[in-house]
Protein backbone atom coordinates (compact mmCIF):
# COMPACT_ATOMS: atom_id res chain seq x y z
CA UNK A 1 0.00 0.00 0.00
CA UNK A 2 1.50 3.32 -0.98
CA UNK A 3 2.56 5.64 1.77
CA UNK A 4 0.21 8.55 2.35
CA UNK A 5 1.93 11.76 1.31
CA UNK A 6 3.08 13.81 4.26
CA UNK A 7 2.15 17.46 4.41
CA UNK A 8 4.86 20.04 5.01
CA UNK A 9 5.40 20.82 8.67
CA UNK A 10 3.64 24.06 9.51
CA UNK A 11 1.40 23.88 6.47
CA UNK A 12 -2.37 24.12 6.59
CA UNK A 13 -2.65 20.52 5.55
CA UNK A 14 -0.42 19.44 8.43
CA UNK A 15 -2.63 21.42 10.81
CA UNK A 16 -5.62 19.53 9.41
CA UNK A 17 -3.88 16.25 10.14
CA UNK A 18 -3.19 17.36 13.68
CA UNK A 19 -6.83 18.28 14.18
CA UNK A 20 -7.89 14.89 12.89
CA UNK A 21 -5.45 13.27 15.29
CA UNK A 22 -7.28 14.98 18.13
CA UNK A 23 -5.07 18.06 18.61
CA UNK A 24 -7.86 20.58 18.28
CA UNK A 25 -5.62 23.51 19.16
CA UNK A 26 -4.12 23.22 15.68
CA UNK A 27 -7.40 24.59 14.35
CA UNK A 28 -6.80 27.81 16.24
CA UNK A 29 -3.92 28.66 13.92
CA UNK A 30 -6.08 28.04 10.88
CA UNK A 31 -8.83 30.31 12.19
CA UNK A 32 -6.28 33.00 12.97
CA UNK A 33 -4.79 32.75 9.51
CA UNK A 34 -8.04 32.80 7.54
CA UNK A 35 -10.58 34.67 9.66
CA UNK A 36 -10.11 38.04 7.97
CA UNK A 37 -10.07 36.59 4.47
CA UNK A 38 -13.19 34.51 5.01
CA UNK A 39 -14.99 37.34 6.73
CA UNK A 40 -14.13 39.76 3.92
CA UNK A 41 -15.20 37.30 1.25
CA UNK A 42 -18.57 36.67 2.85
CA UNK A 43 -19.16 40.30 3.71
CA UNK A 44 -18.52 41.41 0.16
CA UNK A 45 -20.85 38.76 -1.23
CA UNK A 46 -23.75 38.93 1.22
CA UNK A 47 -23.40 42.48 2.47
CA UNK A 48 -24.58 42.84 6.02
CA UNK A 49 -21.78 42.90 8.49
CA UNK A 50 -23.45 41.04 11.32
CA UNK A 51 -24.75 38.32 9.03
CA UNK A 52 -21.27 38.01 7.56
CA UNK A 53 -19.73 37.52 11.00
CA UNK A 54 -22.23 34.84 11.92
CA UNK A 55 -21.74 33.12 8.60
CA UNK A 56 -17.96 33.28 8.88
CA UNK A 57 -18.15 31.56 12.25
CA UNK A 58 -20.36 28.92 10.73
CA UNK A 59 -17.81 28.43 7.96
CA UNK A 60 -15.10 27.55 10.45
CA UNK A 61 -17.39 25.32 12.50
CA UNK A 62 -18.56 23.55 9.40
CA UNK A 63 -15.02 23.19 8.17
CA UNK A 64 -14.00 21.66 11.46
CA UNK A 65 -16.88 19.24 11.53
CA UNK A 66 -16.06 18.19 7.99
CA UNK A 67 -12.29 18.03 8.30
CA UNK A 68 -12.51 14.30 7.83
CA UNK A 69 -13.77 14.85 4.30
CA UNK A 70 -10.79 17.04 3.38
CA UNK A 71 -8.99 15.20 0.62
CA UNK A 72 -5.29 14.51 0.48
CA UNK A 73 -3.63 16.67 -2.11
CA UNK A 74 -6.26 19.39 -1.91
CA UNK A 75 -5.46 22.91 -0.76
CA UNK A 76 -7.00 23.78 2.55
CA UNK A 77 -7.47 27.43 1.58
CA UNK A 78 -9.41 26.52 -1.55
CA UNK A 79 -11.52 24.05 0.38
CA UNK A 80 -12.27 26.64 3.04
CA UNK A 81 -13.18 29.30 0.48
CA UNK A 82 -15.54 26.81 -1.16
CA UNK A 83 -17.31 26.27 2.15
CA UNK A 84 -17.49 30.03 2.63
CA UNK A 85 -18.94 30.49 -0.83
CA UNK A 86 -21.53 27.81 -0.17
CA UNK A 87 -22.53 29.56 3.02
CA UNK A 88 -22.79 32.90 1.27
CA UNK A 89 -24.85 31.43 -1.57
CA UNK A 90 -27.15 29.71 0.92
CA UNK A 91 -27.67 32.97 2.72
CA UNK A 92 -28.54 34.77 -0.50
CA UNK A 93 -30.98 32.00 -1.39
CA UNK A 94 -32.55 32.18 2.04
CA UNK A 95 -33.03 35.91 1.68
CA UNK A 96 -34.48 35.52 -1.75
CA UNK A 97 -36.87 32.90 -0.43
CA UNK A 98 -37.92 35.02 2.51
CA UNK A 99 -38.04 38.23 0.53
CA UNK A 100 -38.33 40.15 3.73
CA UNK A 101 -34.89 41.60 3.64
CA UNK A 102 -33.55 44.44 1.58
CA UNK A 103 -31.19 43.55 -1.25
CA UNK A 104 -27.51 43.06 -0.57
CA UNK A 105 -25.83 46.15 0.70
CA UNK A 106 -22.08 46.16 0.58
CA UNK A 107 -21.57 49.59 1.93
CA UNK A 108 -21.96 50.51 5.55
CA UNK A 109 -25.76 50.52 5.59
CA UNK A 110 -27.26 48.06 8.00
CA UNK A 111 -30.10 45.78 7.09
CA UNK A 112 -32.63 48.38 8.12
CA UNK A 113 -31.04 50.96 5.92
CA UNK A 114 -29.42 52.61 8.92
CA UNK A 115 -25.85 53.54 8.44
CA UNK A 116 -23.47 51.83 10.77
CA UNK A 117 -20.22 53.75 10.76
CA UNK A 118 -17.02 51.93 10.01
CA UNK A 119 -13.49 53.25 9.56
CA UNK A 120 -13.52 53.08 5.78
CA UNK A 121 -16.75 55.00 5.79
CA UNK A 122 -15.42 58.04 7.59
CA UNK A 123 -15.36 61.31 5.70
CA UNK A 124 -12.52 61.97 3.33
CA UNK A 125 -10.09 64.63 4.34
CA UNK A 126 -11.32 68.06 3.27
CA UNK A 127 -10.00 69.33 -0.01
CA UNK A 128 -10.21 66.02 -1.84
CA UNK A 129 -12.87 66.23 -4.55
CA UNK A 130 -13.38 62.51 -4.70
CA UNK A 131 -11.22 60.88 -2.11
CA UNK A 132 -10.21 57.26 -1.89
CA UNK A 133 -12.86 56.44 0.66
CA UNK A 134 -15.60 57.83 -1.46
CA UNK A 135 -14.25 55.92 -4.43
CA UNK A 136 -14.26 52.75 -2.35
CA UNK A 137 -17.83 53.37 -1.35
CA UNK A 138 -18.91 53.91 -4.94
CA UNK A 139 -16.99 50.84 -6.04
CA UNK A 140 -18.70 48.76 -3.37
CA UNK A 141 -22.07 50.04 -4.56
CA UNK A 142 -21.18 49.09 -8.12
CA UNK A 143 -20.03 45.64 -7.03
CA UNK A 144 -23.25 45.25 -5.10
CA UNK A 145 -25.24 45.72 -8.29
CA UNK A 146 -23.38 42.95 -10.10
CA UNK A 147 -25.07 39.59 -10.50
CA UNK A 148 -24.05 37.25 -7.68
CA UNK A 149 -21.87 35.04 -9.91
CA UNK A 150 -19.97 38.07 -11.20
CA UNK A 151 -19.62 39.47 -7.70
CA UNK A 152 -18.10 36.19 -6.53
CA UNK A 153 -15.31 36.25 -9.10
CA UNK A 154 -14.52 39.92 -8.48
CA UNK A 155 -14.28 39.29 -4.74
CA UNK A 156 -12.17 36.16 -5.11
CA UNK A 157 -9.85 37.67 -7.73
CA UNK A 158 -9.52 41.35 -6.92
CA UNK A 159 -10.08 41.29 -3.19
CA UNK A 160 -8.60 37.92 -2.31
CA UNK A 161 -6.00 37.71 -5.04
CA UNK A 162 -6.78 34.13 -5.98
CA UNK A 163 -5.74 32.65 -9.30
CA UNK A 164 -8.22 31.77 -12.03
CA UNK A 165 -7.55 28.11 -11.36
CA UNK A 166 -8.30 28.45 -7.68
CA UNK A 167 -11.46 30.43 -8.41
CA UNK A 168 -12.57 27.77 -10.86
CA UNK A 169 -12.11 25.13 -8.20
CA UNK A 170 -13.98 27.15 -5.58
CA UNK A 171 -16.89 28.20 -7.74
CA UNK A 172 -17.13 24.92 -9.62
CA UNK A 173 -16.93 26.38 -13.12
CA UNK A 174 -14.23 26.03 -15.82
CA UNK A 175 -11.31 28.47 -15.92
CA UNK A 176 -12.62 29.92 -19.20
CA UNK A 177 -15.90 30.77 -17.49
CA UNK A 178 -14.04 32.46 -14.66
CA UNK A 179 -12.16 34.57 -17.20
CA UNK A 180 -15.27 35.64 -19.08
CA UNK A 181 -17.28 36.31 -15.91
CA UNK A 182 -14.48 38.42 -14.56
CA UNK A 183 -14.24 40.31 -17.81
CA UNK A 184 -17.98 41.05 -17.86
CA UNK A 185 -17.95 42.10 -14.23
CA UNK A 186 -15.05 44.46 -14.77
CA UNK A 187 -16.65 45.91 -17.87
CA UNK A 188 -19.72 46.73 -15.80
CA UNK A 189 -17.55 48.30 -13.12
CA UNK A 190 -15.58 50.22 -15.70
CA UNK A 191 -18.77 51.68 -17.19
CA UNK A 192 -19.82 52.92 -13.76
CA UNK A 193 -16.53 53.97 -12.32
CA UNK A 194 -14.19 55.02 -15.08
CA UNK A 195 -15.74 58.51 -15.50
CA UNK A 196 -15.02 59.10 -11.83
CA UNK A 197 -11.62 57.49 -11.85
CA UNK A 198 -10.35 59.05 -15.03
CA UNK A 199 -11.85 62.40 -14.05
CA UNK A 200 -10.07 62.25 -10.74
CA UNK A 201 -6.84 61.24 -12.42
CA UNK A 202 -7.07 64.11 -14.89
CA UNK A 203 -7.87 66.57 -12.14
CA UNK A 204 -5.02 65.18 -10.13
CA UNK A 205 -2.67 65.72 -13.02
CA UNK A 206 -3.91 69.24 -13.78
CA UNK B 1 -10.53 39.32 -33.13
CA UNK B 2 -13.77 40.87 -31.88
CA UNK B 3 -13.70 43.87 -29.60
CA UNK B 4 -15.33 41.82 -26.84
CA UNK B 5 -12.65 39.20 -27.27
CA UNK B 6 -9.94 41.83 -27.12
CA UNK B 7 -11.39 43.27 -23.92
CA UNK B 8 -11.53 39.85 -22.32
CA UNK B 9 -7.87 39.44 -23.14
CA UNK B 10 -7.13 42.85 -21.58
CA UNK B 11 -8.74 41.73 -18.37
CA UNK B 12 -6.74 38.50 -18.31
CA UNK B 13 -3.58 40.43 -19.17
CA UNK B 14 -4.00 42.53 -16.04
CA UNK B 15 -4.13 39.35 -14.01
CA UNK B 16 -1.09 37.79 -15.67
CA UNK B 17 -3.34 34.90 -16.68
CA UNK B 18 -2.73 34.94 -20.43
CA UNK B 19 -0.75 32.18 -22.10
CA UNK B 20 2.57 33.60 -23.44
CA UNK B 21 1.58 33.42 -27.10
CA UNK B 22 -1.75 35.21 -26.50
CA UNK B 23 0.00 37.84 -24.44
CA UNK B 24 2.55 38.45 -27.18
CA UNK B 25 -0.23 38.86 -29.76
CA UNK B 26 -2.13 41.25 -27.52
CA UNK B 27 0.95 43.37 -26.85
CA UNK B 28 1.49 43.69 -30.59
CA UNK B 29 -2.10 44.89 -30.91
CA UNK B 30 -1.68 47.34 -28.05
CA UNK B 31 1.36 48.85 -29.74
CA UNK B 32 -0.74 49.93 -32.74
CA UNK B 33 -4.14 50.52 -31.10
CA UNK B 34 -4.43 53.64 -28.90
CA UNK B 35 -8.10 52.82 -28.18
CA UNK B 36 -7.08 49.48 -26.67
CA UNK B 37 -4.37 51.16 -24.64
CA UNK B 38 -6.92 53.61 -23.28
CA UNK B 39 -9.27 50.78 -22.36
CA UNK B 40 -6.48 48.93 -20.63
CA UNK B 41 -5.65 52.07 -18.65
CA UNK B 42 -9.25 52.52 -17.56
CA UNK B 43 -9.61 48.89 -16.65
CA UNK B 44 -6.39 49.02 -14.67
CA UNK B 45 -7.60 52.07 -12.77
CA UNK B 46 -10.93 50.47 -11.89
CA UNK B 47 -9.36 47.20 -10.85
CA UNK B 48 -6.89 49.24 -8.82
CA UNK B 49 -9.73 50.84 -6.86
CA UNK B 50 -11.39 47.50 -6.14
CA UNK B 51 -8.10 45.99 -5.01
CA UNK B 52 -7.51 49.00 -2.81
CA UNK B 53 -10.74 48.55 -0.82
CA UNK B 54 -9.71 47.58 2.68
CA UNK B 55 -10.63 44.10 3.80
CA UNK B 56 -12.64 43.25 6.87
CA UNK B 57 -10.96 42.58 10.17
CA UNK B 58 -12.45 39.93 12.36
CA UNK B 59 -13.76 41.47 15.58
CA UNK B 60 -12.05 40.79 18.82
CA UNK B 61 -13.15 37.47 20.20
CA UNK B 62 -14.07 36.03 16.83
CA UNK B 63 -11.47 33.30 16.99
CA UNK B 64 -12.19 32.56 20.62
CA UNK B 65 -15.89 32.28 19.84
CA UNK B 66 -15.16 29.78 17.09
CA UNK B 67 -12.88 27.73 19.29
CA UNK B 68 -15.38 27.81 22.14
CA UNK B 69 -18.04 26.37 19.89
CA UNK B 70 -15.82 23.56 18.68
CA UNK B 71 -16.31 20.94 21.38
CA UNK B 72 -19.76 20.02 20.09
CA UNK B 73 -18.31 19.52 16.67
CA UNK B 74 -15.02 18.08 17.85
CA UNK B 75 -16.18 14.54 18.10
CA UNK B 76 -17.78 14.49 14.71
CA UNK B 77 -14.85 12.97 12.87
CA UNK B 78 -14.71 10.28 15.51
CA UNK B 79 -18.31 9.27 15.06
CA UNK B 80 -17.45 7.32 12.01
CA UNK B 81 -15.08 5.12 13.90
CA UNK B 82 -18.25 3.46 15.05
CA UNK B 83 -18.98 2.33 11.55
CA UNK B 84 -16.68 -0.72 11.69
CA UNK B 85 -18.24 -1.56 15.05
CA UNK B 86 -21.70 -1.12 13.59
CA UNK B 87 -20.64 -3.34 10.70
CA UNK B 88 -19.50 -5.97 13.16
CA UNK B 89 -22.81 -5.70 15.02
CA UNK B 90 -24.65 -6.01 11.74
CA UNK B 91 -22.58 -9.06 10.96
CA UNK B 92 -23.67 -10.75 14.15
CA UNK B 93 -27.23 -9.90 13.24
CA UNK B 94 -26.69 -11.28 9.75
CA UNK B 95 -25.33 -14.53 11.13
CA UNK B 96 -28.36 -14.73 13.39
CA UNK B 97 -30.65 -14.06 10.43
CA UNK B 98 -28.89 -16.58 8.27
CA UNK B 99 -29.23 -19.16 10.98
CA UNK B 100 -32.95 -18.54 11.12
CA UNK B 101 -33.49 -18.50 7.40
CA UNK B 102 -31.72 -21.83 6.99
CA UNK B 103 -34.37 -23.45 9.12
CA UNK B 104 -37.07 -22.93 6.55
CA UNK B 105 -37.64 -21.91 2.99
CA UNK B 106 -39.33 -18.65 3.97
CA UNK B 107 -37.60 -15.75 5.62
CA UNK B 108 -38.07 -15.49 9.34
CA UNK B 109 -41.47 -14.18 10.22
CA UNK B 110 -40.68 -13.31 13.79
CA UNK B 111 -39.77 -9.70 14.40
CA UNK B 112 -36.21 -8.87 15.19
CA UNK B 113 -35.35 -7.47 18.50
CA UNK B 114 -35.03 -3.78 18.02
CA UNK B 115 -33.09 -2.23 20.80
CA UNK B 116 -33.62 1.44 21.32
CA UNK B 117 -30.83 3.85 21.94
CA UNK B 118 -30.91 3.40 25.68
CA UNK B 119 -30.39 -0.30 25.30
CA UNK B 120 -33.92 -1.38 26.02
CA UNK B 121 -36.01 -3.45 23.72
CA UNK B 122 -38.62 -1.74 21.66
CA UNK B 123 -42.16 -2.98 22.18
CA UNK B 124 -43.45 -5.60 19.81
CA UNK B 125 -46.11 -3.29 18.37
CA UNK B 126 -43.47 -0.81 17.38
CA UNK B 127 -41.41 -3.53 15.79
CA UNK B 128 -44.35 -4.36 13.61
CA UNK B 129 -44.83 -0.74 12.70
CA UNK B 130 -41.18 -0.42 11.85
CA UNK B 131 -41.52 -3.11 9.26
CA UNK B 132 -38.52 -4.82 10.68
CA UNK B 133 -40.06 -8.26 10.41
CA UNK B 134 -38.23 -10.52 8.02
CA UNK B 135 -39.52 -10.82 4.51
CA UNK B 136 -40.81 -7.27 4.22
CA UNK B 137 -39.67 -5.54 1.07
CA UNK B 138 -39.92 -1.75 1.12
CA UNK B 139 -41.58 -0.11 -1.86
CA UNK B 140 -38.50 1.86 -2.63
CA UNK B 141 -35.20 0.86 -1.30
CA UNK B 142 -31.55 1.40 -1.77
CA UNK B 143 -29.45 -1.56 -0.95
CA UNK B 144 -25.77 -1.08 -0.48
CA UNK B 145 -23.33 -3.93 -0.72
CA UNK B 146 -23.23 -5.84 2.50
CA UNK B 147 -20.13 -5.13 4.51
CA UNK B 148 -18.99 -8.70 4.90
CA UNK B 149 -22.28 -9.64 6.37
CA UNK B 150 -21.93 -13.20 5.16
CA UNK B 151 -18.40 -13.55 6.44
CA UNK B 152 -17.85 -15.69 9.50
CA UNK B 153 -17.36 -13.76 12.73
CA UNK B 154 -13.65 -14.48 12.79
CA UNK B 155 -13.31 -12.37 9.68
CA UNK B 156 -15.16 -9.41 11.09
CA UNK B 157 -12.09 -7.77 12.55
CA UNK B 158 -10.07 -8.48 9.45
CA UNK B 159 -12.82 -6.97 7.36
CA UNK B 160 -13.06 -3.91 9.56
CA UNK B 161 -9.29 -3.57 9.43
CA UNK B 162 -9.37 -3.83 5.67
CA UNK B 163 -12.01 -1.13 5.59
CA UNK B 164 -9.69 1.05 7.64
CA UNK B 165 -6.76 0.28 5.38
CA UNK B 166 -8.44 0.61 2.03
CA UNK B 167 -10.89 3.31 2.88
CA UNK B 168 -13.49 3.95 0.30
CA UNK B 169 -11.80 5.94 -2.38
CA UNK B 170 -14.65 5.40 -4.81
CA UNK B 171 -16.89 7.95 -3.15
CA UNK B 172 -14.45 10.61 -4.22
CA UNK B 173 -15.69 9.97 -7.71
CA UNK B 174 -19.23 9.52 -6.52
CA UNK B 175 -19.39 5.83 -7.27
CA UNK B 176 -19.59 2.69 -5.30
CA UNK B 177 -16.11 1.27 -4.84
CA UNK B 178 -15.35 -1.52 -7.23
CA UNK B 179 -14.01 -3.67 -4.45
CA UNK B 180 -17.30 -3.39 -2.62
CA UNK B 181 -19.33 -4.02 -5.71
CA UNK B 182 -17.61 -7.29 -6.16
CA UNK B 183 -17.95 -8.38 -2.58
CA UNK B 184 -21.72 -8.65 -2.28
CA UNK B 185 -21.96 -12.15 -3.61
CA UNK B 186 -18.38 -12.94 -4.43
CA UNK B 187 -17.13 -13.48 -0.93
CA UNK B 188 -16.60 -17.16 -0.30
CA UNK B 189 -18.10 -17.96 3.03
CA UNK B 190 -19.08 -20.89 5.10
CA UNK B 191 -22.61 -19.52 5.42
CA UNK B 192 -25.14 -18.93 2.67
CA UNK B 193 -25.09 -15.31 1.49
CA UNK B 194 -27.57 -12.99 3.12
CA UNK B 195 -29.33 -10.46 0.97
CA UNK B 196 -28.20 -6.93 1.78
CA UNK B 197 -30.75 -5.12 3.86
CA UNK B 198 -32.81 -2.59 2.07
CA UNK B 199 -32.16 0.89 3.29
CA UNK B 200 -34.68 3.34 4.57
CA UNK B 201 -34.72 6.26 2.16
CA UNK B 202 -35.55 9.82 3.04
CA UNK B 203 -35.71 12.25 0.16
CA UNK B 204 -35.56 15.91 0.94
CA UNK B 205 -36.27 18.81 -1.34
CA UNK B 206 -34.00 21.60 -0.19
CA UNK B 207 -35.28 25.15 0.04
CA UNK B 208 -32.87 27.94 0.69
CA UNK B 209 -30.23 25.58 1.98
CA UNK B 210 -27.42 23.97 0.09
CA UNK B 211 -26.88 20.20 0.07
CA UNK B 212 -23.57 20.93 1.74
CA UNK B 213 -25.27 22.76 4.57
CA UNK B 214 -27.98 20.10 4.87
CA UNK B 215 -25.40 17.33 5.09
CA UNK B 216 -23.48 19.37 7.63
CA UNK B 217 -26.57 19.75 9.79
CA UNK B 218 -27.33 16.03 9.74
CA UNK B 219 -23.76 15.01 10.50
CA UNK B 220 -23.32 17.59 13.22
CA UNK B 221 -26.61 16.60 14.87
CA UNK B 222 -25.73 12.95 14.61
CA UNK B 223 -22.35 13.61 16.16
CA UNK B 224 -23.94 15.55 18.98
CA UNK B 225 -26.61 12.94 19.52
CA UNK B 226 -24.08 10.16 19.76
CA UNK B 227 -21.65 12.01 21.96
CA UNK B 228 -24.43 13.08 24.29
CA UNK B 229 -25.96 9.64 24.25
CA UNK B 230 -22.68 8.16 25.39
CA UNK B 231 -22.39 5.98 22.34
CA UNK B 232 -19.28 7.64 21.03
CA UNK B 233 -16.82 6.01 23.31
CA UNK B 234 -14.25 4.66 20.97
CA UNK B 235 -10.84 6.01 21.75
CA UNK B 236 -9.26 6.94 18.46
CA UNK B 237 -5.59 6.60 17.87
CA UNK B 238 -3.85 8.50 15.11
CA UNK B 239 -4.33 5.68 12.58
CA UNK B 240 -7.90 5.43 13.84
CA UNK B 241 -8.44 9.04 12.92
CA UNK B 242 -7.18 8.32 9.46
CA UNK B 243 -9.74 5.54 9.28
CA UNK B 244 -12.37 7.98 10.46
CA UNK B 245 -11.37 10.31 7.68
CA UNK B 246 -11.90 7.68 5.04
CA UNK B 247 -15.04 6.26 6.58
CA UNK B 248 -16.53 9.69 6.70
CA UNK B 249 -16.01 9.90 2.98
CA UNK B 250 -17.87 6.68 2.62
CA UNK B 251 -20.86 8.16 4.35
CA UNK B 252 -21.13 11.15 2.06
CA UNK B 253 -22.05 10.46 -1.53
CA UNK B 254 -20.94 13.35 -3.67
CA UNK B 255 -21.58 14.47 -7.19
CA UNK B 256 -18.83 15.32 -9.65
CA UNK B 257 -18.49 18.79 -8.13
CA UNK B 258 -18.01 17.45 -4.65
CA UNK B 259 -21.48 18.54 -3.51
CA UNK B 260 -23.08 15.98 -1.24
CA UNK B 261 -26.08 14.31 -2.83
CA UNK B 262 -26.78 11.71 -0.19
CA UNK B 263 -25.71 10.47 3.18
CA UNK B 264 -25.44 6.75 3.77
CA UNK B 265 -25.78 6.17 7.46
CA UNK B 266 -26.39 3.46 9.94
CA UNK B 267 -28.81 4.72 12.53
CA UNK B 268 -30.69 3.45 15.49
CA UNK B 269 -34.45 3.86 15.46
CA UNK B 270 -34.15 6.76 17.86
CA UNK B 271 -31.48 8.52 15.81
CA UNK B 272 -33.56 8.15 12.69
CA UNK B 273 -36.67 9.53 14.36
CA UNK B 274 -34.71 12.51 15.62
CA UNK B 275 -32.79 13.27 12.45
CA UNK B 276 -35.72 13.02 10.07
CA UNK B 277 -37.31 15.98 11.80
CA UNK B 278 -34.22 18.13 12.01
CA UNK B 279 -33.98 19.28 8.44
CA UNK B 280 -37.61 20.24 8.14
CA UNK B 281 -37.86 21.91 11.51
CA UNK B 282 -34.62 23.80 11.68
CA UNK B 283 -33.48 24.11 8.11
CA UNK B 284 -35.04 24.66 4.74
CA UNK B 285 -35.86 21.16 3.61
CA UNK B 286 -39.10 19.41 2.86
CA UNK B 287 -39.36 15.68 3.31
CA UNK B 288 -40.70 14.40 0.01
CA UNK B 289 -40.52 10.68 0.36
CA UNK B 290 -39.88 8.46 3.28
CA UNK B 291 -39.77 4.89 2.12
CA UNK B 292 -38.78 1.75 3.85
CA UNK B 293 -40.41 0.52 7.00
CA UNK B 294 -38.18 1.99 9.65
CA UNK B 295 -38.74 5.52 8.40
CA UNK B 296 -42.23 5.32 9.82
CA UNK B 297 -40.78 4.85 13.24
CA UNK B 298 -41.84 7.25 15.91
CA UNK B 299 -39.37 6.33 18.56
CA UNK B 300 -40.19 7.89 21.86
CA UNK B 301 -43.71 8.83 20.82
CA UNK B 302 -45.41 5.69 21.99
CA UNK B 303 -44.89 6.24 25.68
CA UNK B 304 -42.09 4.81 27.75
CA UNK B 305 -40.20 1.92 26.25
CA UNK B 306 -41.11 -1.56 27.32
CA UNK B 307 -39.13 -2.96 30.22
CA UNK B 308 -35.82 -4.23 29.07
CA UNK B 309 -35.50 -7.92 28.64
CA UNK B 310 -31.95 -8.54 27.59
CA UNK B 311 -31.70 -11.51 25.28
CA UNK B 312 -29.85 -14.43 26.72
CA UNK B 313 -26.13 -14.17 26.35
CA UNK B 314 -26.11 -10.57 25.16
CA UNK B 315 -26.45 -8.50 28.28
CA UNK B 316 -24.52 -5.60 26.72
CA UNK B 317 -26.17 -5.65 23.37
CA UNK B 318 -25.77 -2.45 21.38
CA UNK B 319 -28.74 -0.79 19.76
CA UNK B 320 -29.26 -2.17 16.30
CA UNK B 321 -28.43 0.18 13.46
CA UNK B 322 -30.26 0.12 10.20
CA UNK B 323 -29.04 1.42 6.86
CA UNK B 324 -30.54 4.80 6.08
CA UNK B 325 -30.06 6.91 2.97
CA UNK B 326 -30.79 10.61 3.23
CA UNK B 327 -30.97 11.98 -0.29
CA UNK B 328 -30.94 15.67 -1.11
CA UNK B 329 -32.72 17.14 -4.08
CA UNK B 330 -31.42 20.64 -4.55
CA UNK B 331 -34.07 23.18 -5.34
CA UNK B 332 -32.41 24.89 -8.24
Amino acid sequence: MPERPRADPGSDEEAVRECLAGRTEAFDGLVRKYQDRILTTIRRIVGHREDARDLAQEVFLRAFSRLATFRDGARFSTWLYAIALNQARSELRRRKARKNRPPVSLDARGRDGERTPEPADAADPPGEELGRRELHRLALRAIERLPAAAREVVVLRDMQGLSYEEIAEITGVPVGTVRSRLHRAREALRRELSPLVMGTEREGKA
Amino acid sequence: MSRAGERELLSALLDGELPPEEEARLRELLAVRPDLREELRELEAVVGIVRDIPGETAPEGFRAAVMARLPAARRRPRVFLLVPLAAAATLLLAVYLAGRSRRGTTPPAAPLEVASADGTRAPAAEEKDLGMAGGRVPEESEARPAKGKAAPPARAEAKAARTREDGNRGWREGRVPAAKQGEGGAVQTALPPVAPRAATVLRYRLRGISPDAAAGVVLAELGRLRSEGGECRSRPTAPGQAAGERLAREEVEQDARGEPVALHLRLTVRELAYLRGILGEKEGAVLLVSRGGPAKARAGEGGPPAPATPPAGSARRRPERMPVVIRFLANR
